[in-house]
C-alpha cells in the first residue's frame, strides 16, 4: 500500500516575500492564475496539458471553488481537490496530487497557493475571519469555549505547548533560539529571503521581546505577502522534462483536534505517526536524508518536529540542535532557503516554501546554499496549533 | 466591536445555565462512563447520544499556562498579561480558561486550583476562570489594577430563573376523542375544502388537517384567570419562562408532521421549553422563547411536533 513513487514535482514558483507590496493587488482567483503561468514555465509544460488542480480556500469562492478556478484558466479537469489544512494544506496537496497522478485520475496536477494582499471591494465587509484561525461563528466550539477566555490567534497556544515541554524536559532557550538563528544563516545565502544580509546571535533572539512566555519575537515569524506552486507530473511525462523530477515516495498525514487545550497528550504531537508512516512508506531511515525542511512557524515547531519524527529521542531536541549545524552549511541541513522564520510567512502559501526547499536541492537548483549531493529530504507541514500534520518524503532517484 | 461573549446552542445552554447559577456541570457518556468537555450531543469516545448531567466541584490541576505579553487580539487588550491557562480538571478533561487572584511567579504547572465564576460586563454571561486552590497564593492582584474590574453590567431580561426554564417539560395533557364532525366544522371555518378531510368515502376515511392538532383540548380557563396579557402561563401543561417583560408577540409557528390524525384518536400533548435567547434592539430588549409541542396519539405514536416562537418584549 502507498505512493509506488510514480509521480513527480516537476516545476516550482515562488513569489519574493514583500512587507509592503509593491504590485497592484489581485484577487486569489487571479494570483491562481499568474502562479500556474509561472510554475509551468518553469516545469516547460504547457497549460494544456493540465488536468488537475489542488487549491486552499479561495477568498472570491466560498464555494465552487476549484471549479471556478477551471473556468477562469480554461481548464479542463480529471481531478480537483480543495484542501483545509492550514499550514499542512501544501503538503497535503503534494501527496495527494501524486495519489492522484498514480491513479490515472490525472497527468499533470498544479498545487497553488496564493499568498497576496486581495484588493478590497468599494464598500467593505467585516473581516471574515475577525479571530484568525479561530471560528467566531455561532455554533463553533472555539467561538464558545475558547474565544471569550482570550484563547485566540497561535502565539498562545504554541507557547503553552513549549510550557508544557519545559515542565516535563526542561527547557534551554539557548538552544531554541539557536534553530532561528542557524535559519539566519541560510537565508543570509538567499537573495530573497525577507532577512536576507541580517544574521543573528542566540543573544539577539533571547533580548527580543517575550511575545508570549517563553516565545521570543525572533522566535515567531513575520506575516508578509507572496504565493507559491508546484506542478506534479507522472513518470511518462516527467521523464521527458529537462529538469530533475523529484519523486514524492511516501507520505503520513495526522490530525486530531483543533485547539490543543483538547488534545490528549499535548507532547505526542500528531508529527510522530505522520513521519513514521511516510518514512516507512518510501522505505528510507533517518540516515538516508541529506536535508529536512521542518515546518517552522515557531523555533518549539521545529524542536517538538526533531523529537517526534524520530531525529533524536524524546527530550533530546535541545541537545541535538546545540550538538548540530542546522544551517545549509552543516551537518544537519534544515529549512535551506532560510526557513519561514527568516523568509517570512506568505500566509497559507508558507508551507509550500518547504516542499520547494527540498525540491530545489534536489534539481540541484540551491546555488549558494546548495547541499552536496541531495537526492533524500523529509518535509514537514504543520496546520493551527501542531494540530494537522502532513509530512513527505521526496526522493531524486 | 465588542469583547465576544459565549453564545450557548441548545445542547450547551444547560451547561451555561449551570455556570450561571455558579455550578459547573459535564456531560457523562451512559454507554461507557467517559466524562467530557465541552458539551456535545454525543460521546466524543463512543459517539452514544445517552449523556447525563453531572455537577462537579470544579476544581483541577493546571495543565499548561502561558502570559501573554501583547494581546491575543485588540479586545482582550485590557486583559494583558493574560494568563492564559489549560487546566485538566480532576474528573479528567481539559478545558480553556485564565488564571486570577495570583501573583506570575506562583504560577506552577501542576498547581491546585479552585473555579471562580466570575459574571461579564453583559450581566448575565458567566465565565468559569481558576484561581490558586492554597488560598495563601491568592492576591488581590486584579483589585490593585483598578481598571481590570467589571463595568456595571447591563439590565438582562435572562435571569437566573428564566434560564432555568431551558428543557423544562409541562406536565403530559390528554384531549378529547377526534370526530368527524369536528374535522368538518374547522375545515369550514378555515376554508380548506380539501376532500382528504371531508369526503366520508375517502378510501381510509377522513382525516384532519395539520393546523387541527391544538384543536382537540380542552380550554377550561376562564376569562379573569388569564394573567395580564391574555395569556395562560401555567395551565393545563403549558409552560412558559417568567419573562418580565409586559408584551408578547406571536413569532412563527412550525409544524412537522409524522401520520395521519383520525376520528376516533385521542391525543396526548407535551411542551417543553427548547430555547430562550435575548436580543437587543435601539428599541430595548425581546427575549425569543421557542416552545416545542410534541402530539402523540392514543397508541403513543407521534403524530405532530409543532414549534412556537413567543416574542416577548
Ligand atoms: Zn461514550
Amino acid at each position: 500500500m502507498g505512493l509506488r513513487g510514480e509521480a513527480a514535482v516537476v516545476g516550482y514558483v515562488e513569489l519574493k516575500p514583500e512587507k509592503k507590496p509593491s504590485g497592484p493587488p489581485l484577487t486569489s482567483i487571479e494570483q491562481w492564475a499568474q502562479l500556474t503561468r509561472l510554475a509551468l514555465a518553469d516545469a516547460g509544460i504547457d497549460k494544456r496539458e493540465v488536468d488537475g488542480i489542488v487549491t486552499s480556500s479561495i477568498a472570491e469562492s466560498g464555494m465552487f471553488g476549484p471549479a471556478t478556478l477551471a473556468e477562469y484558466m480554461g481548464l479542463e479537469l480529471g481531478f480537483a481537490e480543495s484542501i483545509d489544512l492550514g499550514g499542512a494544506s501544501a503538503a497535503g496537496a503534494v501527496w495527494r496530487a501524486a495519489a492522484a497522478i498514480e491513479l490515472g485520475a490525472a497527468d499533470v496536477v498544479v498545487c497553488a497557493f496564493p499568498g497576496g494582499p486581495l484588493p478590497s471591494p468599494p464598500e467593505p465587509k467585516p473581516h471574515p475571519f475577525p479571530f484568525g484561525a479561530s471560528s467566531a461563528e455561532y455554533g463553533s466550539p472555539q467561538a464558545e469555549f475558547d474565544i471569550p477566555y482570550g484563547n485566540v490567534a497561535q502565539n498562545c497556544g504554541y507557547a503553552q505547548i513549549a510550557n508544557r515541554y519545559a515542565s516535563r524536559y526542561g527547557y534551554d532557550p539557548r538552544a531554541l533560539a539557536k534553530i532561528a538563528v542557524d535559519q539566519r544563516t541560510s537565508a543570509c545565502g538567499n537573495p530573497d529571503a525577507l532577512f536576507h544580509g541580517k544574521p543573528i546571535t542566540i543573544e539577539d533572539v533571547l533580548a527580543s521581546p517575550m511575545i508570549s512566555d517563553p516565545i521570543h519575537m525572533l522566535e515567531i515569524v513575520m506575516p508578509v505577502a507572496g504565493g507559491a506552486a508546484v506542478v506534479l507530473a507522472g513518470r511518462e511525462r516527467a521523464g521527458r522534462l529537462r529538469k530533475r523530477p523529484v519523486w514524492v515516495r511516501g507520505f503520513g498525514e495526522r490530525l486530531a483536534f483543533k485547539t490543543p487545550t483538547y488534545a490528549a497528550d499535548l507532547l505526542r504531537t500528531p508529527i510522530a505517526e505522520a513521519a513514521r508512516r511516510a518514512i516507512a512508506m518510501a522505505g528510507v531511515r533517518h540516515d538516508d536524508l541529506d536535508m529536512v525542511s521542518i515546518y517552522d512557524c515557531y523555533t518549539i515547531t521545529v524542536l517538538m518536529t526533531l523529537e517526534d519524527a524520530g531525529f533524536c529521542a524524546k527530550g533530546e531536541g535541545a541537545r541535538f540542535v546545540l550538538e548540530h549545524d542546522l544551517s545549509c552549511r552543516g551537518d544537519f541541513p534544515c529549512n535551506t532557503w532560510g526557513g519561514q522564520l527568516s523568509f517570512g510567512q506568505t500566509g497559507m502559501a508558507g508551507g509550500m516554501h518547504h516542499v520547494i526547499d527540498a525540491t530545489r536541492q534536489i534539481m540541484g537548483r540551491a546555488g549558494a546554499n546548495q547541499v552536496r549531493a541531495c537526492d533524500t529530504a523529509l518535509v514537514t507541514g504543520n496546520g493551527g496549533i501542531m494540530s494537522e500534520q502532513a509530512v513527505l518524503i521526496l526522493q531524486g532517484a | 466591536m465588542k469583547k465576544p461573549v459565549p453564545v450557548p446552542t441548545p445542547a450547551t445552554r444547560p451547561f451555561w445555565n449551570a455556570l450561571a447559577e455558579g455550578k459547573l456541570r459535564l456531560q457523562q457518556c451512559r454507554a461507557c462512563s467517559t466524562v467530557f468537555y465541552y458539551p456535545r450531543t454525543c460521546c466524543p469516545a463512543c459517539l452514544s447520544p445517552e449523556l447525563d448531567w453531572r455537577e462537579v466541584a470544579g476544581t483541577g490541576t493546571l495543565y499548561t499556562y502561558t502570559i501573554a505579553r501583547r494581546p491575543t487580539h485588540p479586545l482582550f487588550a485590557d486583559e494583558v498579561p493574560q494568563r492564559l491557562a489549560v487546566v485538566e480538571l480532576d474528573e479528567g478533561p481539559k478545558l480553556t480558561s485564565t488564571l486570577v487572584n495570583l501573583r506570575d511567579e506562583d504560577i506552577r504547572i501542576g498547581m491546585r486550583l479552585a473555579p471562580v465564576f466570575e459574571k461579564q460586563a453583559d450581566g448575565r454571561t458567566m465565565l468559569l476562570r481558576f484561581q490558586p486552590a492554597d488560598e495563601s497564593l491568592r492576591s488581590d492582584a486584579r483589585a490593585e489594577g483598578g481598571a481590570r474590574q467589571a463595568p456595571l453590567p447591563e439590565v438582562s431580561a435572562l435571569t437566573p430563573e428564566v434560564l432555568a426554564y431551558v428543557g423544562r417539560t409541562g406536565e403530559a395533557v390528554t384531549g378529547y376523542p377526534v370526530t368527524a364532525e369536528e374535522i368538518r366544522r374547522y375545515c369550514y371555518a378555515v376554508d380548506d375544502l380539501d376532500p382528504r378531510w371531508l369526503d366520508l368515502a375517502t378510501p381510509g376515511g377522513v382525516s384532519a388537517p395539520p393546523m387541527f392538532v391544538s384543536i382537540p383540548f380542552d380550554i377550561d380557563r376562564p376569562l379573569h384567570e388569564l394573567s395580564e396579557d391574555g395569556t395562560a402561563l401555567e395551565h393545563r401543561g403549558v409552560i412558559f419562562p417568567p419573562v418580565t417583560l409586559k408584551r408578547k408577540l406571536f413569532g412563527g409557528l412550525e409544524i412537522e408532521w409524522f401520520r395521519e390524525l383520525r376520528p376516533g384518536d385521542v391525543l396526548t400533548r407535551q411542551y417543553r421549553v427548547l430555547d430562550i435567547v435575548e436580543r437587543r434592539g435601539a428599541s430595548g430588549p425581546s427575549v425569543f422563547v421557542r416552545i416545542e409541542g410534541t402530539y402523540c396519539n392514543q397508541h403513543g405514536e407521534k403524530v405532530a411536533v409543532e414549534v412556537n416562537t413567543i416574542i416577548c418584549r
